[in-house]
């Protein structure tokens, strides 16, 4: 029971441990906003590429199928210009 | 010693549980990093103390500890080992337990996984998984201890065993895998509060429960089809859907979450449908709650019992919260979710799915009307009005044809627009080949619905096929590929998309199967040894019967002797009749029991219950159905886990931002 006692204290202790250091500091929120841009861009890479399949198998009509990818390619820039600006900072 | 290890962990998971909510909230408050830390690690605790909690009733009942009284009620010293282990998951109070197993299985796996990311996320996530631990932890803390020690005044010397219908190995899976999905539609519900609370509209929110989604949604399908494997297999009525409430539990949040895979494509690729996701993945979580509820809370055996414990009316207020807090995030977060960009036309994929969605949410609402209306005309008019599988039948079978019709359309139609010469090119095949295939149905005598359901059948292999056709005839054209190597690129390529492909034939697969059950035949009768009857144009005859005592059984074996018409023989089926708890002094207690015996073949089932004996004269009561395509369900049911897992298998690019 002693036994048990103890490693329940330890555990309590260790689980608070963190509110008495006071070297920790936040984590940067650009690392999140950094990870979210780069899914995105990924994802937009992804998307050229399936559009560009749907064009040549004939799922999209040239018109839409420039428009969008038009649309795809300019969202990817914007964001890529996004990551750099963040990243020199 | 061992039962108050376990009670008491269930106990501190709770104190710990609520010490990390209020540590996590104060970060959120103060930003304070040292809060989150802290309120993390005990979330790390109280999960490690639910699996501590877990493994020691485990423990007490495979060591058939008999003084806890959930170890006496749903284990005795027969019981065999596997079957004390899944005992955990046969009673109320172990089944609660089990759930927040899980889902504690599920927490840890989410905080490693993001343990260096979604910083502003995290804390909420952390907060609503823990809100649902803590519902939990109060039940089985509270209303339902699978701790309790027995209430007997004497030493128990034996428990009451396990139900015999539940002693079977595919009952022994089936709990686990329905309840990963069940749980598992936590964490993205999760990540959607959380996401709107932090403002998080954008891809980082669909990235972080997508996967999730997919892997809950596959647990659930599997789940649910091992459950109607074991119904066939195990409980002698020869069907293995009946619509009944438990079954309704798990079908109501796969509707909704099958929904909600598809609409998500939308918000992906179009950033459009987002208020309507978010709606739901957290009408997908309250209906798990919801159904989980229906199941444990004993309303749907009858009205009353939902007020002789307190187990129903609490359950039933977490849901009302849960809708409550949802119904105000989402009104919340209106302005921010309305997407600028519109559906173009209806004749675009965008549609398609629209479309889609409304006819999934449709058939949840029919599903969960005919489930809660019992209970409503019990509590409104005093008499319960059961609604039973001809209302379920009557409903979805249209419904569901219609979703099947879908599934053929949605691959043919273009994103934003399909114009008119496309419209003929693509459609003009799989339309010609399914009427074609309708003209040969008619001509062969079928009528109605099995018409419809094999025309739309052919319609959507068709429409598949062609899909894949002309991705591969794209890449041969493009890359000079072979046309192997371009079926294997393309569907490497988009993992998703030929994924999803593989699932829709499943369910093709699988309506074939649902239409072969209007072709069902069936007859009981009874046989002295050398005597036959017959059914169809099969005869069966009787050349044994015999009597075997088992460790926890006494069985009669028959064997039932099937030939065809001109006299060939087709296999023996051997179904046996049991009587478990044999060696009971008390007749009440000794439980009858059949174990079926199916010979299986793709074109029909040939079903044998060995339903009761005269032992006085020697007769055997047998029940025999044919049951044709039923094999087409469970193929059906494969193809669909392996779509699944080829929609799940991350791409090299995916793999380095997991």
């Amino acid at each position: 029971m002693l036994m048990l006692f103890c490693l329940f204290l330890l555990v309590f202790l260790y689980s608070i441990w963190p509110l008495f250091n006071k070297t920790i500091f936040n984590p940067s929120n650009s690392q999140d906003t950094l990870d979210a841009l780069e899914r995105r861009k990924s994802l937009l890479y992804k998307e050229i590429q399936y559009i560009d399949a749907e064009y040549d198998i004939g799922n999209l009509d040239k018109d839409d199928y420039n428009l969008t990818r038009i649309e795809l390619v300019q969202e990817t820039s914007g964001i890529i210009a996004e990551i750099k600006l963040i990243s020199s900072n | 010693m061992t039962p108050v290890l376990g009670s008491v962990s269930l106990s501190l998971a709770a104190g710990f549980g609520i010490l990390s909510i209020i540590l996590l909230s104060l970060y959120i408050r103060s930003d304070d990093y040292r809060f989150f830390l802290a309120g993390r690690r005990m979330a790390i605790i109280v999960s490690v103390l639910v699996i501590i909690a877990t493994l020691v009733l485990v423990k007490e009942l495979i060591t058939s500890n008999f003084d806890v009284d959930y170890v006496a009620h749903y284990t005795s010293i027969e019981t065999p080992t596997v079957y004390k282990f899944t005992a955990l998951w046969a009673g109320q109070s172990g089944s609660l337990l089990f759930w927040i197993f899980i889902l504690s299985i599920y927490s840890l796996i989410t905080i490693f996984q993001n343990r260096n990311r979604y910083h502003r996320m995290m804390p909420w996530v952390l907060c609503v998984i823990l809100t649902v631990q803590l519902f939990f932890l109060i039940l089985t803390n509270f209303i339902t201890n699978p701790f309790e020690p027995t209430n007997a005044d004497f030493i128990v010397a034996n428990g009451l065993g396990l139900n015999p219908l539940l002693q079977n190995l595919t009952m022994a899976i089936h709990p686990p895998v329905l309840y990963l999905g069940f749980v598992g539609f936590t964490i993205p519900f999760a990540f959607t509060v959380a996401a709107l609370l932090t403002n998080e509209k954008g891809s980082l929110w669909v990235r972080s429960i997508r996967r999730w989604s997919l892997v809950t949604w596959l647990a659930l399908s599997s789940g649910i089809m091992l459950g109607g494997w074991w119904a066939y297999q195990e409980l002698g009525w020869g069907g293995y859907w009946a619509w009944d409430p438990v079954e309704n539990a798990s079908f109501m949040p796969w509707l909704t979450g099958t929904a909600f895979l598809h609409s998500i494509i939308i918000q992906e690729k179009k950033n459009m449908l987002r208020i309507w996701n978010a709606i739901l993945i957290m009408l997908t979580f309250a209906l798990t709650i919801f159904g989980t509820f229906l199941t444990r809370s004993g309303v749907m055996s009858s009205v009353h019992s939902f007020t002789e414990s307190s187990l129903g009316p609490i359950f039933l207020a977490f849901v009302a919260i849960i809708v409550t807090v949802c119904a105000i995030l989402i009104f919340r977060s209106l302005p921010e979710l309305k997407s600028n960009k519109h559906i173009e036309s209806l004749t675009s994929r965008e549609s398609g799915f629209l479309f889609n969605n409304v006819v999934f949410v449709t058939m949840c609402f029919a599903v969960f009307w005919g489930t809660i209306f019992p209970v409503i005309s019990e509590a409104v008019r005093g008499t319960k009005i059961t609604v039973g599988p001809p209302f379920f039948n009557q409903v979805n079978v249209p419904i569901g044809l219609l979703l099947l019709m879908l599934t053929g359309v949605g691959p043919l139609l273009a994103w934003r627009r399909t114009s008119r010469s496309n419209f003929i090119k693509y459609f003009s095949n799989p339309i010609g080949l399914a009427l074609i295939a309708a003209i040969v149905f008619l001509l062969s005598g079928f009528r109605g619905y099995v018409v419809i359901s094999l025309m739309l059948s052919v319609f959507v292999v068709v429409a598949i096929v062609t899909e894949f056709k002309r991705g591969i005839q794209a890449r041969v054209k493009r890359f000079g590929e072979s046309s192997f190597e371009a079926f294997r690129t393309m569907v490497r390529k988009n993992r998703s998309r030929y994924g999803g492909y593989f699932v829709h034939l499943g369910i093709v697969l699988m309506f074939i199967g649902f239409t072969g059950q209007a072709f069902n035949l069936k007859k009981e009768f009874g046989l002295g040894i050398n005597d036959r009857e017959h059914l169809g144009n099969i005869n069966f005859e009787l050349k044994q019967l015999r009597e075997e005592e088992r460790p926890n059984h006494f069985a009669w074996i028959s064997e039932l002797l099937v030939t065809g018409k001109d006299g060939n023989s087709i296999t023996t089926l051997r179904p046996e009749k049991r009587i478990y708890f044999h060696r009971d002094p008390n007749p009440d207690r000794r439980q009858p029991h059949s174990e079926l015996d199916i010979y299986t073949t793709l074109k029909r089932d040939i079903y044998s219950v060995f339903s009761s004996i005269d032992t006085d004269n020697g007769i055997a009561f047998f029940q025999i159905m044919i049951n044709p395509l039923v094999q087409f369900v469970w193929y059906g049911g494969y193809i669909l886990v392996l779509g699944t897992l080829i929609a799940l298998w991350p791409s090299k690019r995916e793999k380095l931002l997991m």
